[in-house]
């Protein structure tokens, strides 16, 4: 391994086809996936969706129904977490209570039979890695919650693990500490060059944070892409509405245009970016972010949703407004500066947006 | 970082697997001869309430009803058990109710001491029962109350009190307060959200803190060996005393009979309460 | 429900009242008898030390206390030592929650029963031509009959089997609410099954066997029916001795030897606590 190309010592990771169940639940169904080396990946999803059984696949604590996982190409089979090139930091931590910081995170090193003096040394610069110098003699009782989460990313850094899996390792902190974590958490990884496996139910997290997203449901792997791609064009209704606010409008293809495609909707027509597989006639969902809806009381025609607006809300730098446009309830969130003319509940007001900025997902 | 080579590391992996497997045989073995080795006694008193012979040979000549016929013939166990069922039922009552209310005190309120208070509640439990045998003895003879079965009972309360007050303790911990407080802004008395809120909650620890009771109260015998002349003797003194001058299968057709009591009881109590709760019944 | 200082009073009023009547009451005036005499079969109630100088100048006191404490010491240790792995096999090789409580029943049964039966069970066992010494005959073990009744060995077997469950509970009940976790994060870290269990679950699981081990040691102490049944006069322990002396009429012996009794109880339970307070929890 070279000592300057940060991203030698990050393994690829390859998951195959794998499917977990338990009894007549299945966990995780035919889920493929390849991680680059080095890259800080994200598994998104609602609690359930089967992201910490991936991940517990991958450090092999689970015994797996179908389909195998490959670290660096090698398979890994039935190999037990204390054989395999990953470290984990546990959810809830799992830091050795009866161990101080210390020989919490010289325990990995331990298990290795390092002497003295090496383990000595390695586990000084994990402890400055995560900005505990100092704390080493103390008990794991007597530390605060984010000195804690530095010690379990410390613990598991200092075996120098080609692939990091993370369980929403930040859960348990407060807003505040969670916003510094993630920039350290990002900055470790460039250092280090590790491969990231971060599992989160924080769409924010896994968007600021990650190179690239998978997003589950249901066991399956939905969609894999960089946070903005997976922003820009969701896959199905359920991403769309999973990452970020989204307008969903349900409909029937009317026609193609160069680029676009024109949807009837509840007697409304409407436009969004031609993906290419709609075909006139065909069932379809526009998705359209709340922020790229403008609202115009003068326009009305083609492409415009006419109606009231039933509520608004201040937020800061923008404002949010619920529109009732016959049966279809669209939001819209403007900018804010001073001096924005601003709607009342019950003005009427035209809702449009460039058909550009809008895409068409599949219904599931 | 260097790659492991396949074939030592599948060479590990196959002694790690076959380790486990011992492991694993072994640990279940440990189980099974665990099992065994607790349920041994009770199976064998029941094979030797069958036996054809008196003395203690194994296996058993031939089989009999015989120790079945004589200790039917033998009224002073009779007269003892339902003495013993008695005394444990009005014990169980009597319990059930102080232990309720200091419960209820110790979980739902605080005060300067409560852990003392606590300690010196629960402390019958650890005192060694032949000494509070003969204090009770010399308790009651002062009083001139020998005889008849109040002071055993009376005796019996103070030693399940601690059992009943540990397991409602813990029931009345794992309630959500709010609910109480829900009821009380609603309008209810204190006896009412008691009765309507509290005691349905806690119903499976009333069963299980009454049939712990119960069988503590059944199985005491230095307790109790001083307060009893003979004629009021509970059933496990009874058979103490029987024991200590004959050991044929009557004691055995007896311990058969109470094993299959108890079995009844635990079923009675299984599907009086959840299944889960029965860990709670087990001291701490 | 929060409850006022008055209705915390009333509700504990009925048991304080029992306890005090019952219990502290009795106890006194028990131990007070210590402060007599008893001379030629009877009881002088003058107040003087001379039980108390008799109990500790008479060297068979000591060989009391001393069988009394080494057969709850051997006894309590084979109750952890086979109580252990029994817990550990549970907890870890059973699977499902119906078939482990199933198991655990199984294991906590005689528990029901009395302890008179228990006992007897284990005289029927023991006995010369039982069940105990024909399978060892017929395994080639033994070529005679060994002596276990009426002799320490007696006493011992069947007090492992009725403390055993004291011992398996409490372990068993610490190891489940490890957080499963830690095993993973020892395995994850390069642990073996060894090192797994010698570093995290033996050292988290601690707490467990003190606490069985109170328990057993107490109840080992304070057993009565076991050894008078089964030791044939030859294992003299405190209760025995407590039990004799109020049956000669000797009340003022039965309470200094009830009071040893007592203090060596509560040493042990202060001990074992405080050594419980020190251990690390999961």
């Amino acid at each position: 391994m070279t000592e300057h190309d940060p991203r030698a010592h990050g393994a690829h990771v390859e998951i195959r086809n794998i499917t977990k169940r338990y009894g007549a639940v299945v966990a995780v169904e035919a889920v493929s996936l390849a991680i680059q080396g080095g890259e800080f990946f994200s598994l998104l999803g609602p609690s359930g969706c089967g992201k910490t059984t991936t991940l517990r696949v991958i450090g092999g604590f689970e015994v797996i129904d179908d389909g195998d996982v490959y670290i660096d190409g090698q398979a890994m089979g039935k190999t037990p977490p204390n054989r395999r090139a990953t470290n984990m930091v546990f959810q809830r931590l799992a830091l050795f209570p009866h161990y101080s910081v210390y020989d919490n995170v010289a325990f990995g090193l331990r298990m290795q039979r390092l002497p003295d003096r090496e383990i000595r040394q390695r586990v000084g610069e994990a402890l400055d890695l995560v900005q505990l110098t100092g704390l080493d003699r103390r008990r794991i009782t007597e530390i605060s919650g984010g000195q804690q989460q530095r010690v379990a990313l410390a613990r598991a850094l200092v075996n120098r693990p080609r692939v990091l899996l993370l369980d929403e390792p930040l859960s348990a902190l407060d807003l505040k500490l969670r916003l510094q974590m993630q920039e350290e958490l990002k900055r470790l990884q460039r250092e280090l060059g590790t491969t990231f496996i971060y599992v989160t139910h924080d769409q924010g997290e896994a968007l600021a944070m990650s190179d690239r997203v998978g997003v589950m449901n249901g066991g399956r792997l939905l969609q894999v892409g960089p946070p903005l791609e997976i922003y820009e064009r969701p896959a199905n209704r359920f991403v769309a509405n999973f990452i970020g606010d989204a307008n969903l409008v349900d409909g029937v293809v009317e026609s193609l245009e160069q680029d676009a495609i024109v949807l009837r909707a509840d007697g409304a027509r409407v436009r969004a970016q031609r993906q290419g597989w709609e075909r006139p006639g065909q069932a379809a969902t526009v998705c359209v972010r709340p922020e790229r809806v403008h609202l115009d009381p003068g326009r009305a025609g083609d492409g415009v949703l006419r109606g009231r607006i039933e509520d608004r809300a201040f937020s800061g730098y923008v404002v949010k407004y619920r529109l009732a446009a016959g049966p279809l309830r669209v939001q819209a969130a403007v900018p804010y500066t001073r001096g924005t003319p601003l709607y009342e509940v019950g003005d009427e007001v035209g809702a449009w947006w460039d058909a550009r900025q809008a895409v068409t997902v599949t219904a599931e | 970082m260097s790659t492991p080579t396949p074939d030592r590391e599948t060479a590990i992996e196959t002694h790690e697997r076959r380790a486990e497997a011992l492991r694993s045989g072994l640990l279940r073995t440990t189980l099974a001869l665990g099992v065994g080795f607790m349920l041994l006694p009770l199976v064998i008193v029941v094979v030797y309430s069958f036996s054809s012979v008196a003395y203690g040979v194994f296996p058993p000549p031939g089989l009999s009803w015989r120790w079945y016929a004589h200790l039917f013939e033998q009224t002073a166990f009779r007269g003892a058990f339902v003495r013993s069922v008695v005394i444990a039922s009005v014990a169980v009552v009597i319990s059930l109710g102080v232990g309720l209310l200091c419960a209820l005190a110790l979980v739902r309120s605080d005060f300067r001491g409560k852990e003392a208070l606590r300690g010196f509640l629960l402390s019958p439990i650890v005192i060694p029962k032949i000494v509070l045998g003969v204090g009770w003895f010399i308790f009651f003879a002062r009083l001139g109350m020998q005889g008849g079965v109040v002071p055993i009972t009376l005796a019996h309360v103070i030693v399940v009190l601690p059992f009943v007050i540990n397991v409602l303790a813990a029931n009345l911990v794992g309630l959500d307060a709010s609910l109480e407080e829900a009821a009380q802004d609603l309008g209810a008395s204190s006896g009412k959200v008691l009765w309507h809120i509290v005691l349905p909650q806690i119903r499976s620890g009333l069963v299980i803190s009454a049939l712990l009771a119960f069988i503590v109260s059944f199985d005491q015998v230095e307790s109790s060996i001083f307060l009893t002349r003979g004629e009021n003797n509970t059933l496990p003194i009874e058979m103490f005393l029987y024991m200590e001058k004959w050991q044929d299968p009557t004691i055995a057709a007896l311990s058969a009979l109470l094993i299959l009591f108890a079995a009844v009881m635990v079923g009675i109590a299984v599907v009086a309460s959840r299944g889960s709760e029965w860990r709670r019944m087990l001291p701490r | 429900m929060r409850l006022t200082g008055r209705t915390t009073l009333w509700l504990l009023a009925p048991a304080l009242v029992l306890m005090a009547v019952l219990y502290v009451i009795p106890l006194g005036v028990y131990l007070i008898n210590g402060f007599h005499e008893f001379r030629d079969g009877r009881i002088l109630s003058v107040w003087t030390l001379r039980t108390y100088a008799a109990y500790f100048t008479d060297p068979f006191s000591y060989r009391v206390i001393g069988t009394s404490l080494r057969l709850s010491l051997v006894v309590t240790l084979l109750a952890i030592v086979i109580g252990y792995p029994v817990a550990y096999a549970l907890h870890t090789r059973v699977k499902g929650a119906a078939a482990k409580t199933a198991i655990a029943l199984l294991l906590f049964s005689p528990l029901l029963v009395s302890v008179v039966v228990r006992t007897y069970g284990w005289l029927i066992l023991l006995a010369g031509q039982g069940l105990v010494n024909t399978t060892l005959r017929a395994l080639g073990v033994i070529s005679e009959p060994i002596s276990l009744l009426f002799n320490m060995r007696g006493v011992v077997i069947s007090l492992t089997h009725i403390l055993l469950p004291f011992a398996i509970f409490p372990i068993y009940s610490v190891m489940g609410r490890l957080d499963p976790s830690l095993k993973e994060a020892a395995r994850d870290l390069g642990a073996g099954w060894r090192d797994t269990f010698l570093h995290v679950t033996l050292p988290l699981t601690m707490p467990g066997v003190v606490a069985g081990a109170l328990i057993c040691f107490t109840l080992a102490l304070s057993a009565f029916v076991t050894p008078q049944l089964l030791g044939g006069g030859r294992v003299q322990v405190l209760p025995l001795a407590v039990y004799n002396s109020t049956v000669e009429i000797n009340w003022p012996g039965g309470a200094v030897a009830g009071l040893s009794l007592l203090i060596i109880s509560m040493a042990a339970v202060r001990a074992l606590n405080a050594l419980l307070r020190r251990l690390p929890t999961a």
